[in-house]
């Protein structure tokens, strides 16, 4: 039985894409399937970012380091620009509750070697005027960047196309046969067989589904994400700048922000990301819920959140709403794995730094389907941390 | 009731109401303006433009405006300056069967001299057939083009317009209008986020087979208006160069707020 491609990547988005893009370079004749069009899911709904201040210490911060720098590769090695600007983050801290957790945060991640800097109220307020005055410090990050995730994939799919590997966009996974060794043999689609005994699942939210049809148990949820976009021309801030309180809404630290019950059942906050094409994004949320539909009350409340941090954006208009689905994992951290069926790799359930992770997710998927050593230890992101979830 | 504010167009009582429309002796005397302007609106080009004195605004803008119907020589001049497109010609002694009607039309592809369309009325309904007799796409015009319909006399008084005609040459018609601007493909199809033309057949020949494809790859229908303008173009040049009809083509994901909203209008109490 001939081979029709040595590795099948399921997904079309970042993880997908730059998975695929990896593979290729390796010299492995790749075939991307995608149910939609390239950068159509979570991708196309993100606010496209790459700062390593929403990681918790250690092993993930290190992971969100690397992974903030294969942006700088890429921008080199692809012909195209994707929008790739390294400016920084600041956190804002509301009270003492929160700069106890900042301080904390801060001597770790220094020791993690992170480029960080506590800022106090006359320094936060002098770097962003614009700031409510109540806000008692800042954590800043002069690392990491913004980018157009969209630009990026469809760059990254040129490149793909260039060094003989193929997209098959509108396409959908519909099974897998696996042969009587327990491997992988060929990948069903609604559009033609695929002969492979190698496949990469990179289809975030979608991936549990997937994974199903081989008889894999992904614990990967949707949890959704709302944010809105201000009219353009209009400034507001510098650089990326978001509440501390993101870090204790993402990693669920516990601590209780003083706001309504409606914002913390929907882990509503803060953040405004100004972007290249002079638009600002505004957000954020967190709710587990499985659709792209612009929520109403959701964001309203944004809306007030932000007042509350910049008062100025009262008299800004707000020009479009959007909403994604984050593929979450019950730990927050990113499943890039092999699976009990040979030849089968995870690299999904990024949570919300998929962005953030996916070049050097596809890069360590694409050094372990070659066997060769990864460029940092994966094992803390092994699908069987979930054995309990995992039933053959 | 019938009204211009109900139906966005005017019923005849209405316009009769205004004291505008010529009188019948007026109309035995040939061409002459009809303005079935009835709303006291801030606009008075049509007074600038009548050469002869026959249209008067007055002194306040807001006044509607009174046609002198013995200096009008019918001449045309005011149809293609009224923003509104609510001055007509009418002739109902054009011959002994019938009457001819100017009227603006703003809608591509143009009918030509001698070629037989259906005349439609103040709602837009098709009343009867008419003969293109004069289609004046002078420069006094304006890009406005008015056309001149021959018609049967007992319409003359119904009759405002013409059926837009069937875009079947589209393609044809584009590169028609591209070889008269000359440079193609810098034309700027999204105005608000300034894609070109050339930008959006990159992104089709690139793979994009819907708008939202097109969209981001581009920008395009992503600025201020949401696409409202460009939408249309897009959608045409993605049926021109990929074969696909326009029903295959989906619209845009529609993102709230449906104009731009103020974040204190947002965020303000009701979500406690």
């Amino acid at each position: 039985m001939t081979k029709t491609a040595d590795i099948v990547i399921i997904g079309g988005g970042m993880q997908g894409m730059a998975s695929a893009y990896y593979l290729s370079q390796k010299g492995l004749k790749t075939i991307l399937i995608e149910q939609g069009d390239i950068a159509n899911g979570t991708t196309s709904r993100s606010d496209g970012d790459a700062f390593v201040s929403d990681t918790n210490p250690g092993y993930m911060t290190f992971f969100a380091k690397a992974a903030a720098m294969e942006f700088d590769t890429l921008a080199r090695d692809l012909d195209c620009d994707f929008e790739w600007i390294k400016r920084g983050c600041v956190l804002l801290i509301e009270n003492e509750a929160e700069l106890e957790i900042a301080k904390k945060q801060y001597e770790a991640k220094r020791k993690n070697g992170i480029e960080i800097r506590l800022m106090d109220q006359k320094e936060v307020h002098y770097d962003e005027p614009n700031t409510t005055p109540d806000i008692i410090a800042g954590l800043e990050f002069t690392e990491g960047g913004s980018l157009n995730p969209m630009l990026l994939s469809f760059g990254l799919g040129n490149a793909i196309l260039k060094m003989g590997g193929e997209l098959r966009p509108y396409t959908k996974a519909m099974g897998f046969e696996i042969d009587q060794k327990g491997s992988v043999a060929k990948v069903l689609t609604d559009n033609g067989d695929i002969l492979t005994d190698k496949v990469v699942l990179a289809a975030g939210v979608w991936s549990a589904d997937i994974a199903r049809l081989a008889g894999i148990n992904l614990p990967i949820t949707a949890m959704k994400g709302d944010l809105l976009v201000v009219e353009p021309e209009v400034y507001i801030t510098r650089r990326k700048t978001m509440e501390f309180g993101y870090n204790i809404v993402r990693n669920e630290y516990g601590t209780k922000r003083s706001v309504t019950p409606f914002m913390e059942a929907h882990g509503i906050g803060f953040l405004i990301e100004p972007t290249l094409s002079n638009n600002a994004l505004i957000g954020f949320s967190k709710y587990p819920v499985n659709s792209t539909l612009s929520n109403n009350m959701v964001i309203r409340a944004i809306a007030k959140r932000a007042i509350r941090f910049f008062p100025i954006l009262k008299d800004m208009n707000i020009i479009r709403t959007y909403s994604g689905v984050r593929p979450w994992t019950p730990d927050h951290e990113p499943i890039v794995s092999d699976t009990q069926i040979n030849g089968f790799y995870i690299s999904s359930g990024h949570c919300g730094n998929g962005i953030m992770y996916s070049p050097f997710s596809g890069k360590l998927i694409s050094q372990m389907v070659c066997g060769e050593e990864t460029d940092i230890d994966i094992t803390p992101l092994s699908l069987s941390r979930f054995e309990d979830n995992i039933k053959l | 009731m019938n009204t211009i504010l109900q139906n966005a167009y005017p019923s005849i009582e209405e316009i009769a109401g205004c004291n505008c429309f010529p009188s019948d002796e007026r109309f035995l005397r040939g061409s002459v303006a009809v303005i079935e302007c009835i709303q006291e609106i801030p606009c008075n080009p049509c007074e600038a433009a009548c050469k002869h004195g026959a249209i008067e605004i007055g002194n306040s803008i807001t006044n509607r405006p009174v046609l002198k119907e013995d200096l009008c020589t019918g001449c045309g001049a005011c149809v293609s300056k009224c923003p509104g497109l609510a001055i007509f010609i009418v002739n109902r002694e054009y011959n002994e069967k019938e009457a001819a009607v100017t009227f603006p039309h703003e809608y591509l592809p143009l009918p030509k001299k001698g070629q037989e369309v259906d005349a439609v009325n103040r709602t837009g309904n098709i009343v009867c057939k008419g003969i293109v007799i004069q289609v004046n796409n002078s420069a006094n015009n304006d890009c406005t083009t008015v056309i001149t319909l021959a018609i049967p006399k007992e319409y003359a008084n119904e009759v405002r317009g013409m059926k837009r005609l069937d875009r079947e040459d589209a393609k044809a018609l584009h590169e028609c209008i591209c070889n008269k601007t000359g440079n193609t493909d810098d034309t700027i199809v999204c105005r608000c986020e300034e894609v070109t033309s050339q930008q959006i057949k990159d992104a089709i020949l690139d793979g994009a087979v819907s708008l939202t494809g097109i969209k981001r790859r581009t920008r395009a229908g992503m600025g201020l208006c949401q696409g409202r303008t460009c939408q249309k173009i897009i959608s045409r040049m993605l049926c021109g160069m990929t074969g696909l009809t326009e029903d295959k083509i989906d619209p845009d994901t529609a993102r709230p707020p449906v104009k731009p909203v103020s974040i204190a209008v947002l965020g303000g109490d009701e979500n406690d």
